[in-house]
């Protein structure tokens, strides 16, 4: 292992011990303070993945997935947020993008057809972004959902998303993801137990 | 010469086309974004659907036709300029949107008009002609839209199956606890009715009274638990058995009386002789009602009209109702109703001429259990067609795409040379059936490639790809799963598609094992060529603690009889409040070496500077005894054993599997909420490979590149979004700067164009020789409804390469064009 692998691996650990030593929560609320909205989202995304392999044997392109909920001063509203990224480096960005515009969720075989409200925060009305990005050239896109197709992608056991035509490019979900299970029913608990609850029969 | 000049006459009128589409495309009105209707939501019941619309701003309800029953209704309203998270002048526009679940209502649209000069419309299009009715909600920026799902002679006896639900949320009281509802009833529930489950001490089943609507309905519930987590967890136990229940917080039901159990609620027989006439009289009129949508196969319908006949003070048609109301749920195939009712029979009325009869027939579906259901289907008990049927059965999904391919490109002045024309059709099918304890879920993935040029090489020919074929049943009793088939995998050390059987355990939601065997499948287009066949195991902790999910896994594969590889690895992903870290190790223990490691790390600093990193370092081919072949002039690795003994193919393999180290670096920040910048610096290294077995030593290399991309959206009209990218690429051949412009544009309802721009410039150290590239771009992409999208994407690339003794010239376009259909 040469000095750079093990520099690497060093400073990677500390990371991970830092971040396992912090409290962490499943569901994170935060005061917006450059617009003043209350923004609350799931702490662990779904992490879907597509093998790219016609570009390299390991290249794999990801989507990150998570609920956003914001709050203005009493009115919620619903978003998506799509982290699109990839372990390879491809020289055109532009295609990172292709396809996003409009994009089907298969939630257990259920489509969900969502349009894109907007690739920067300004699409969601808020100042910081919501989500860590998993890199930093990762492309954020936000699609406009409701509480129930947020909750038929929590309760779901297979998430599917197909983006694009020409050629079609479908992402699966990566295998065994507890945290982000786990993350999205808090999310929901929180913004739909509380309220909606009451009137169900 | 002259065919340059047309050619360059011919892509300059491109350019201009491009530029001049660019600019039409700055100046065109966009309708995206949040709209006047803020939400909707569909909750379908028994007797009617529920519509909830919700606007932006305040409206008041002025009436609606067709009064009678109609495909469409157009519904008046005034808007006020008291708005939410919007401008009054959001309820001067259009839109057209389709709810969530809108089958559910047969709802095909809902189209917001508030551009007329009088009064603002809203008109809701149905799938088929349907009765409904139009009352404003209780606050004043909603309306409730009744889609009432059979024909009814009077809306009048009509029962609410369901209230209906809003999206504002109370404010969440501190430290509450939890209950799950298992069912819900509108009478009180008997000893028959309450939950046979086993329960920690510590929980207690209890019943719960609230009032909606006017209704009274009994709740029956299990808690408390201290979390949501904890009932989440608890809930999806008993799910198999109660797959409506849901989470409740305690304190929810505040007008809750509460009982503790295993406790049977009382049941008070009741005192048939006690009815007036008046009641007896609509009681038998009611009987007669539900028999005819017995009789013709409306089972909803007549459960919802033997509870009313059981809710209305006693009378000498409610054995009767009592029965058929059982009879009806089982009908339906809900069995476990069925059985509830029918033992609630016998408990109230076991001295009933109708006891053996009913007793006979519980003892039959107890003796049947799990099978009568989709007997029940096939012999056509439920309604012919209708959406419960199709809820209750097969949920069939089809995706089909179809898309064109051409390249061609032209090198100075020569013939343009068409490197390819095909169509790649691809179609999925999805099958489901879910019941009460097990899922059942098929998938067929196939895609084909015409050729249409006439071409004889044989990776040009048609071909036909075969994704996924795979069966899946899930047991939600036992916690076990198994999928066999063509199917893909991404943890326990699989590497991607395979054909074989995989078996999984939960013990508990965290805790999980798997089993896994097959044959890897290198090529959807081709059968396996070797023989290496695996098999694995695996064990998940997921969630480990808070956003923590870990694993474990070993695996074994098999070449022509000797280990093509063993490996054990784990996987660790983490997800924090500012952090995420997630890492795979894949270690061979035969080779003795690291064959994968891949670490992604990110991390957000004060002021929303946001670092992220990716170590990933792998034997590349991935380590297996297989890579021996690389190189070698041989078909088979049975061929490489007559050669070769396995310490020198294992010698061989670790000397073609090359050390390939990438280490990426990022940064990234928002500089306000339209604009955002990143930075990336990445290297990457591929070690040499030595000279053996006849194949000849590889140097070692290095690539690196640094890039900067700034992201600006609403730049010339709502919605659009332009990404100006930076990049320096170094190899050891070749320098690259390049410049990219990708802007994107939506525009009306269903259009998304993005027309892009790439320049590069090349030193090419080999020669000394320069290179300029342009890239002009155009996609489009259009949804058509809800069931198909359309996407054409063509471009072309103008280089000059200038060269010590000459210059070369050369064009290349592509066109992309295709369609996707859903169903």
């Amino acid at each position: 292992m040469n000095t750079r692998l093990k520099l690497s691996s060093v400073f990677l650990a500390a990371l991970l011990l830092s971040g396992c030593v912090s409290t962490s929560v499943l569901v994170e609320e935060k005061l917006d303070l450059g617009t003043g909205v209350t923004v609350t989202h799931a702490t662990a995304p779904i992490v879907l993945y597509r093998d790219n392999s016609a570009y390299a044997a390991h290249a794999r392109d990801y989507v990150y997935l998570g609920p956003v909920e914001i709050n203005r001063m009493g009115e919620y509203s619903y978003y998506l947020w799509l982290g699109i990224w990839s372990t390879i480096s491809d020289a055109d960005r532009a295609y990172q993008r292709d396809g996003f515009e409009s994009i089907t969720l298969y939630a257990d075989g259920e489509p969900l057809q969502l349009e894109l409200v907007g690739w920067t925060l300004e699409s969601i009305g808020v100042s910081e972004p919501v989500y860590v990005k998993p890199v930093a050239s990762a492309a954020d896109a936000y699609y406009r959902v409701t509480i129930d197709q947020i909750r038929l992608l929590a309760n779901a056991r297979e998430i599917e998303l197909h983006a694009g035509s020409a050629p079609a490019r479908v992402y699966l979900m990566w295998d065994r993801q507890g945290s982000a299970h786990a993350s999205l029913r808090e999310f929901l608990d929180r913004g739909l137990f509380g309220a909606t609850a009451r009137y169900q029969p | 010469m002259g065919q340059a000049l047309i050619s360059r006459l011919t892509s300059a009128r491109i350019a201009t086309t491009t530029v001049a589409l660019s600019l039409l495309l700055f100046t065109a009105e966009a309708l995206a974004g949040p709209g006047f209707i803020a939400e909707t939501q569909v909750t379908r019941g028994s007797v009617y659907a529920e519509v909830g619309i919700r606007f932006r701003c305040g409206v008041q309800y002025l009436g609606h036709d067709p009064s009678a029953a109609s495909d469409v209704v157009r519904i008046r309203l005034e808007t006020t300029t008291v708005c939410t998270g919007a401008a009054p002048s959001i309820a001067d526009t259009k839109e057209l949107i389709r709810p969530m679940s809108a089958d559910d209502a047969s709802i095909e649209s809902i189209e917001y008009d508030g551009e007329s000069p009088g009064d603002k419309l809203l008109r809701i299009s149905f799938s088929e002609k349907t009765r409904f009715d139009v009352r404003p909600g209780s606050d004043n920026n909603s309306l409730r839209v009744r889609v009432f799902l059979e024909p009814a002679a009077d809306d009048g006896d009509r029962v609410d199956a369901t209230a209906s639900t809003r999206l504002q949320r109370r404010p969440v009281a501190p430290g509450p606890d939890y209950v799950i509802n298992l069912e819900s009833w509108q009478r009180p529930p008997a000893t028959a009715d309450m939950p046979k489950i086993a329960l920690p001490e510590d929980k207690r089943v209890f019943v719960s009274e609230v009032e909606i609507d006017g209704a009274t309905w009994y709740r029956v519930r299990v808690g408390t638990y201290v979390s949501a987590e904890d009932a989440a967890r608890a809930l999806a136990e008993l799910r198999a058995q109660y797959p409506d229940a849901w989470i409740d917080r305690a304190d929810a039901g505040a007008d809750s009386r509460t009982s503790d159990t295993p406790v049977p609620v009382p049941v008070e027989p009741p005192v048939p002789v006690a009815a007036s006439d008046e009641i007896t009289a609509k009681a038998a009129a009611l009987m007669n009602e539900a028999r005819r949508a017995m009789t013709v196969g409306e089972l909803s319908r007549a459960v919802q009209i033997y509870t009313k006949i059981l809710q209305m003070p006693p009378n000498v048609h409610q054995p009767d109702a009592q029965e058929f109301l059982a009879l009806a749920r089982e009908r339906n195939g809900q069995i476990a109703h069925a059985k509830a009712e029918y033992q609630r029979y016998l408990d109230v009325y076991p001295d009933e001429e109708g006891a053996e009869r009913v007793e006979q027939r519980l003892a039959a579906l107890l003796a049947t259990a799990g099978t009568r259901r989709s007997t029940s289907a096939a012999a056509g008990d439920a309604p012919s067609g209708s959406r419960n049927a199709l809820t209750d059965g097969w949920n069939i999904r089809t995706f089909l795409s179809q898309y064109y391919r051409r390249d061609a490109n032209q090198v100075n002045d020569e013939e343009e040379i068409v490197s390819q024309s095909s169509i790649y059709s691809d179609i999925s099918l999805d099958a489901r059936r879910r019941g009460e304890r097990f899922d059942f879920s098929a998938r067929l993935t196939a895609g084909y490639r015409s050729n249409l040029l006439d071409d004889t090489r044989p990776s040009s020919g048609n071909d036909l790809r075969l994704s996924y074929a795979y069966a899946d049943l899930a047991d939600a009793r036992t916690g076990l799963r198994g999928r066999i088939g063509r199917q893909t995998r991404n943890t326990g050390g699989v590497l991607g598609r395979f054909d074989g059987v995989n078996l999984t355990y939960a013990l508990n939601d965290r805790l999980r094992f798997e089993t896994v065997a097959g044959r890897p499948v290198y090529s959807t287009a081709r059968d396996p060529v070797d023989s290496r066949v695996f098999q694995g195991l695996s064990t998940t902790f997921a969630p480990f603690a808070n956003n923590l999910d870990f694993g474990l896994f070993f695996i074994e594969q098999e070449i022509d009889g000797l280990t093509d590889r063993q490996a054990v690895g784990a996987e660790v992903r983490y997800f924090g409040d500012n952090q995420s870290l997630w890492s795979i190790v894949d270690y061979d223990i035969e080779f003795e070496e690291l064959g994968s490691l891949f670490v992604q790390g990110s991390w957000r600093l004060p002021a929303n500077f946001t670092i992220t990193g990716i170590l990933d370092r792998r034997r590349s081919p991935f380590l297996s005894l297989g890579n021996a072949l690389v190189g070698q002039q041989l078909e088979s690795f049975e061929e490489l054993r007559l050669f070769f003994t396995e310490e020198e193919i294992r010698q061989f393999a670790l000397d073609r599997s090359a050390s390939t180290t990438t280490y990426t670096f990022g940064m990234s920040r928002p500089f306000s909420p339209k604009l955002s910048m990143n930075f990336n610096a990445s290297i990457s290294s591929i070690d040499a490979t030595p000279e053996s077995g006849g194949v000849t030593a590889t140097p070692d290399s290095e690539y690196s590149y640094y890039s900067a991309d700034v992201v600006a959206s609403s730049l010339f009209t709502e919605g659009d979004v332009g990404i100006l990218g930076f990049r320096y690429a170094v190899s050891g051949t070749t320098d690259v700067y390049s410049t990219t412009i990708d802007t994107r544009f939506p525009v009306g309802r269903g259009w998304r164009i993005s027309p892009r721009l790439r320049i590069d410039y090349r030193e090419i150290n080999t020669d000394q020789s320069t290179q300029w590239i342009y890239t002009p771009g155009l996609r489009a992409q259009y949804r058509m409804g809800r069931h198909a999208r359309f996407e054409l994407q063509t471009g072309k690339q103008f280089s000059t390469r200038e060269m010590a003794r000459s210059d070369q010239d050369r064009e290349s376009w592509f066109v992309y064009a295709g369609y996707q259909l859903f169903y």
